[in-house]
């Protein structure tokens, strides 16, 4: 029964390759930003006149935002194919499979991200090494890394895939996507390490589910701790749980009001 | 023996009603208004085993709501139906292993890959033993002669070649039923032919159940024995092909480009349509006059620089059909 959904997942996986100009369009994005953002916090650490901030040092915070762009450029944002099958109405060739249609989603979202990981880690860690001439984290870090980045990834396909299916009830998801990107890039402490928001909101986002993504796994390869590491994964788990749950109960309203479109 | 069974089969969708203007918008938002489409009001119909039925009707009858249905992706508002024994909405992914759909708008292979991974993908899904699965390829790609395109992708095909692997894809997992909603839509004359002559071979070597919905009357002609004709979600007809043919179908439309002015034509079942300048458009009943006989004379009479025969269109028969069968008291009078 799992094999099918692997199957689905190495499908996806190869389907990348005929996307290898968007891939190779993307890693040259991921260049620009860091380069952007290398010299952004090298001015900031100059004008400060201090050696680290927030207990991050300069290579150090330029390692993590390489990290946590790797995973937020892996994403797959299977909600643009799920609500364009279902505005289209090609949706109703896989509702008509012998499969579970979330689960689908997901291995294909998965499927998505895996290449994509790859190249990203890869220039990621070549402009990185480049920019500020220094090799931060260590082996376990890495392997840390690895884990929580896995496991950020499926979350976020949970997100992208719910964020789809609301394409059952209204006609433009991208607003929602919009918002909960947005959430991660600010409280999911992709652009800022969480440690530099003041305390309150820090121990606001610690409890939400979006500092899961991109903070996690960076966090985790910078400043590898075992003890903040199965706080992490803890974290991702039981988020990972919630929303399956919230995706079965949705996928069930959807099922008894879906609608069909065109012909 | 009964493959399909409906009873009283019913479909109501909600919508909401939208209000023009912002402020409409807005009222729209926190007081919706709600309209109920009747999209399938209450079918009553049986399938038996082997059978090639047509299901025909115009835009927004209800087939595909119908098919939905039978095919278990969408639950009906009321009534029963029984697919192979299942309720299809209740036992959607063990019927799914017997039935194949091919919705002809639509394309389940995956655009950017050879028509081959996909097959692979869906034999995967189906869980197929992958011996069986190799001599069932074997076969599908002969009859349906798609060897050359197995390993082009998808979006290199033409419609024609891409509709042949879409039926092939659809008889991977040996389906008992195949539901086909419209599948020439928008191929040319001799590709429909094929596809046609493909969908008949399958029926008579596997006994394969055909459901087809189209808007052509040249599909229900040739591959259909018995018809059935939905009009705003209820069954208006019922009944043999070669009945709908000989009542609604025998007049064909010619159309002519001539070479030469217009003289006039005068045969036996043959009328005048439209004439302007050198078009030409006849009405032609076949009962009475044969095409090849006023095709012929025709030709011997003028220069003809193009000509075309064409089917009615399926909205006339259906308007016809729903004429015939409302008594002239509900007509409201007209003369």
């Amino acid at each position: 029964m799992l094999t099918r959904y692997l199957f689905v997942a190495r499908v996806a996986a190869r389907r990348q390759w005929f996307y290898r100009r968007e891939l190779f369009w993307r890693s040259i994005s991921m260049i620009l930003f860091m380069v952007v953002f290398i010299a952004l916090w090298k001015t900031a650490y100059q004008v400060s006149g201090r050696s680290e901030l927030a207990g991050y040092s300069l290579a150090q915070v330029i390692w993590y935002l390489g990290m946590a762009e790797t995973v937020m450029l892996s994403t797959s944002r299977s909600f643009v194919e799920i609500s364009e099958a279902v505005k289209s109405g090609s949706v109703a060739y896989e509702l008509a499979r012998p499969l579970s249609y979330p689960l689908l989603q997901l291995a294909r979202s998965l499927g998505n991200s895996a290449p994509r990981f790859l190249l990203n880690l890869m220039v990621a860690l070549l402009v990185v090494l480049l920019g500020t001439g220094q090799l931060v984290g260590s082996v376990p870090g890495l392997l840390a890394f690895l884990l929580t980045a896995g496991l950020a990834l499926l979350l976020d396909a949970l997100f992208a895939v719910l964020i789809g299916l609301l394409a059952f009830w209204i006609e433009e998801v991208m607003p929602v996507y919009l918002i909960y990107q947005k959430l991660l890039f600010s409280i999911g402490g992709l652009f800022l390490p969480l440690e530099i928001f003041p305390l309150w909101l820090q121990r606001a986002a610690k409890w939400l589910p979006f500092q899961l993504i991109a903070y996690t796994p960076a966090r985790a390869y910078v400043a590898f701790d075992v003890g903040e590491l199965v706080r992490g994964v803890m974290g991702q788990l039981v988020y990972i749980g919630v929303l399956s749950g919230v995706l079965w109960l949705l996928w069930r309203l959807v099922q008894r009001r879906l609608v069909v479109h065109g012909g | 023996m009964t493959i399909i069974k409906v009873d009283n089969l019913t479909k109501t969708f909600r919508t909401v009603q939208k209000r023009p203007g912002v402020r409409g918008s807005l009222r729209s938002l926190f007081k919706p208004e709600y309209q109920a489409i009747h999209a399938v009001r209450g079918l009553d119909f049986e399938v038996a085993t082997g059978e090639r039925l047509a299901f025909i009707g115009s835009n927004g009858a209800g087939k595909s709501t119908t098919i939905k249905m039978l095919v278990g992706i969408l639950h009906p508002t009321g009534g029963k139906a029984e697919v192979l024994g299942r309720v299809p909405w209740r036992e959607r992914a063990p019927l799914a292993y017997q039935i194949g759909t091919v919705f002809g708008q639509k394309s389940q292979l995956w655009y950017h890959l050879p028509a081959a991974d996909s097959f692979e993908l869906l034999a995967r899904i189906y869980a197929l033993d992958l011996e069986e699965y190799r001599a069932r390829l074997h076969y599908l790609v002969e009859i349906f002669d798609i060897a050359e395109y197995l390993h082009v992708p998808v979006r290199k095909l033409s419609l024609g070649q891409r509709m042949r692997c879409e039926i092939a894809a659809s008889l991977l997992h040996s389906p008992r039923i195949l539901f086909l909603d419209e599948p020439t839509i928008g191929l040319d004359v001799v590709v429909k032919q094929r596809i046609r002559d493909l969908i008949l071979e399958l029926n008579e070597r596997e006994g394969v159940t055909i459901f087809l919905t189209s808007h052509d009357a040249g599909d229900v002609e040739v591959l259909c024995k018995r018809a059935m004709v939905i009009n705003h979600g209820e069954i208006i007809y019922d009944g043999k092909v070669s009945d709908l043919r000989r009542n609604y179908l025998q007049t064909k439309t010619v159309s002519l480009k001539l070479a030469v002015p217009w003289e006039g034509f005068s045969a036996q079942g043959v009328r005048l349509l439209k004439q302007r300048g050198y078009g030409v458009k006849l009405e032609v009943d076949t009962a009475q006059t044969s095409i090849e006989q006023v095709i012929a004379q025709l030709l011997a009479r003028y220069r003809i620089a193009d000509i075309t025969v064409d089917d009615p269109p399926m909205e006339e028969i259906i308007a016809q059909i729903y004429l015939a069968q409302t008594p002239l008291s509900e007509e409201g009078g007209a003369c």
